[in-house]
């Protein structure tokens, strides 16, 4: 199927057609919804892959995000391009249906090559960053500029920075206790030494939001730009490498000690608001999530921007 | 006329190879070379790509008025587009195709060009009813061979030499055979078998047992062993007696370069672009018995396949001198007359 595409591509007048990308998902359904809504082409999830579920969230579900069983049996002529989250399985396999249908990769990266990839508080790292440092895309599309640096390419790869877009604000209707990713299993907050009677997984009941993931992800931005002040455990020093200039600038506030020693009574979710409140913090988030994310509009003529680049470009193999 | 051509050309194994001359001689041919755009397909997921000069021009460049579609490369993958005045398939095949979609889609193509009769033959064997163009010969750019030194101790031997594998359709048995029941250790010979198959070694001694024709293994010909088809061009320079009797061979770039370098060529008979020419090797048709799931034609292979009786009788013609210095001067012209007759093709394909 990708000689239709190439030959599609030659041809002069084909500038403005509907793109069919294919994404391979790792959680990232905000973000992805975010493209979706944006952008007017066509955009593809598997079903599931190992097993897995690639879309969390049918009741968000936009109108051009589509399914399919099989690369090698879709309805449409054929697939542009692909696009993948971080440098772990989903990559590889991004990578491999690429190289496959010859169509371009672009790559999206949140995490630093620090700390490699994203993972929560006390998880193991699974990658190196020799091993990781190594896979890339046609295009490298990065959160920040400090994401942007720490990674080095071969020449024949694009590092640009597309800001995500600013999220959605959330009004907290009933602010009782502290609030973690509803996606995180419970089996996980246990193992950490977490009390469940202190946890709500309901964003309605967040008085503060205890981020346990090592990057700067959506729901992290969707609370400082709700007014929820944010709370990190104490990771290790290059484990919050990516979080570091928040905790420094009072943006977030880091727990001094062992999760379980910290919260350990209903009083210590409003002590930490009012701590909170008292230095500032709200404030300072919301202000860093309007000078680090960027309007939609801009957001779409990015990403539309290097998603007619990427198709338009010829697929070579060695980037 | 506007040219969009698509085939392998940045790989660097044969496919790559071919597709790249004939690039080359698309431009060479083009009255306007800002009419020309080309892309790239891969088929071998392991080849680095190469490119260089203009070509990474036409690359970049847009096709604003499709005239002519060229594209190169296997059946399945060629896929007919009306935005363009004239399709052309440029493939090369070994077997019947019975896949009946793939014959369909070849049938739509305005013409179809393959680079032997023998291929021509196999497509319309195979029920494809559209124009069928014959190259007659591979493109190849003659002036690139370059070689390494190879440490090979062959004194004043008179040398064959050949690209095989373990694998039958390299006619490696018809080929030890042949040498084998030509010469002995006592004539002042060698062969020079370029292979990447690291079990040739015992996969010869294997063949002299079976033949069993000397007590002693020492009393067998030389034959010399270099791990990688790629240093062939080596031969080209400094070795003497190019064998091309594969089956189903085809007039292909070592060919080419082999007369180019003035080599005496013992070839397939199928090979019908020597005039009067005395080394060509008796050949017959046979239904391989090995068709399996992996034929990736599905279908019986029917081989060309050369007679070890004729191959031996033109390894000691050769061997002899029989008419060499007279060949020398018709082999060079000969290639020259070849690489013309290409270019000329590819002007008629473009034009008509």
């Amino acid at each position: 199927m990708y000689i239709e595409k190439i030959i599609e591509n030659a041809i002069a007048d084909n500038l403005d057609r509907r793109l069919n990308i294919l994404i391979i998902n790792e959680y990232e359904d905000e973000y992805v919804n975010s493209l979706c809504s944006t952008l007017n082409h066509n955009f593809y999830l598997f079903n599931n892959l190992d097993g897995n579920p690639q879309w969390f969230n049918p009741q968000i579900k936009p109108y051009n995000l589509n399914f399919i069983k099989d690369i090698n049996n879709i309805e449409f002529k054929f697939l542009d391009l692909i696009l993948t989250f971080r440098r772990s399985e989903s990559y590889d396999l991004a990578k491999k249906i690429s190289m496959q249908l010859n169509i371009n990769l672009i790559c999206i990266d949140d995490c630093s090559s620090t700390i490699c990839h994203r993972r929560l508080f006390k998880t193991p790292k699974q990658l190196s960053t020799e091993q990781c440092i190594k896979k890339h895309g046609l295009i490298n599309i990065h959160h920040n500029n400090l994401v942007m640096k720490s990674w080095t390419y071969g020449e024949e790869s694009i590092n640009m920075i597309i800001p995500p877009p600013i999220p959605q604000r959330i009004d907290v209707k009933n602010p009782l206790s502290i609030f973690v990713d509803p996606k995180i299993p419970d089996s996980y907050l246990l193992s950490i030494g977490l009390n469940k009677e202190f946890i709500t997984k309901d964003i309605n009941q967040a008085m503060i939001y205890l981020h346990l993931f090592n990057n700067i992800d959506h729901l992290l931005l969707t609370c400082m730009n709700s007014s929820i002040p944010v709370i990190i455990p104490n990771f290790s020093k290059e484990d919050f490498f990516d979080l570091e200039y928040l905790l420094k600038n009072g943006i977030i506030i880091g727990l001094p000690d062992e999760l379980p020693n910290v919260i350990k009574d209903y009083d210590t979710c409003k002590h930490i608001y009012e701590l909170a409140i008292q230095k500032n913090v709200v404030e300072r988030a919301k202000h860093f999530v309007n000078s680090y994310c960027c309007e939609t509009n801009t957001f779409a003529k990015l990403w539309e921007n290097t998603l007619r680049y990427a198709s338009e470009t010829n697929y070579i193999r060695g980037y | 006329m506007s040219v969009l051509y698509i085939g392998p050309y940045r790989q660097t194994d044969s496919w790559g190879k071919i597709s790249k001359a004939f690039l080359d001689t698309l431009v060479f041919c083009s009255k306007d070379k800002k009419e020309i755009s080309c892309r790239n397909i891969w088929y071998n997921h392991s080849i680095d790509s190469i490119i260089n000069g203009e070509i990474f021009t036409f690359e970049k460049r847009k096709v604003s008025n499709p005239e002519i579609l060229i594209q190169h490369g296997i059946p399945n993958n060629l896929v007919y587009n009306g935005k363009f005045k004239k399709n052309i398939a440029i493939t090369s095949v070994e077997h019947n195709i019975k896949n009946t979609g793939w014959v369909t889609s070849l049938n739509l193509f305005d013409t179809i060009a393959v680079f032997s009769e023998h291929e021509k033959q196999i497509l319309r064997d195979s029920g494809v009813k559209t124009e069928i163009f014959n190259f007659d010969t591979y493109p190849v750019g003659l002036t690139n061979i370059q070689h390494k030194n190879l440490d090979i101790q062959l004194k004043d031997k008179k040398t064959f030499y050949t690209a095989v594998s373990t694998k039958n359709s390299s006619s490696v048995n018809q080929i030890l055979s042949a040498y084998y029941s030509t010469f002995t250790s006592l004539d002042n010979v060698a062969l020079i078998l370029y292979s990447k198959d690291k079990d040739l070694a015992s996969y010869i001694n294997d063949f002299k047992e079976k033949m069993n024709l000397y007590s002693s293994k020492k009393l067998y010909p030389m034959i010399v062993i270099i791990p990688s088809e790629n240093e062939i061009d080596w031969s080209h320079k400094f070795s003497d007696f190019y064998i091309n009797v594969s089956f189903n061979s085809k007039p292909d770039i070592n060919f080419l370069k082999s007369l180019h370098q003035n080599k005496i060529c013992l070839c397939l008979d199928n090979i019908k672009v020597l005039d009067d020419y005395d080394y060509y090797v008796k050949s017959y048709y046979e239904l391989s018995v090995n068709n399996n799931e992996s034929n990736f034609y599905k279908h019986d292979n029917y081989f060309t396949i050369p007679s070890s009786a004729d191959l031996s009788k033109k390894m000691k013609m050769a061997f002899d001198g029989y008419r060499i210095k007279e060949n020398k001067s018709l082999l060079s012209d000969c290639s020259l007359k070849i690489h013309k007759s290409f270019i000329d093709k590819v002007e008629k394909l473009i034009c008509t």
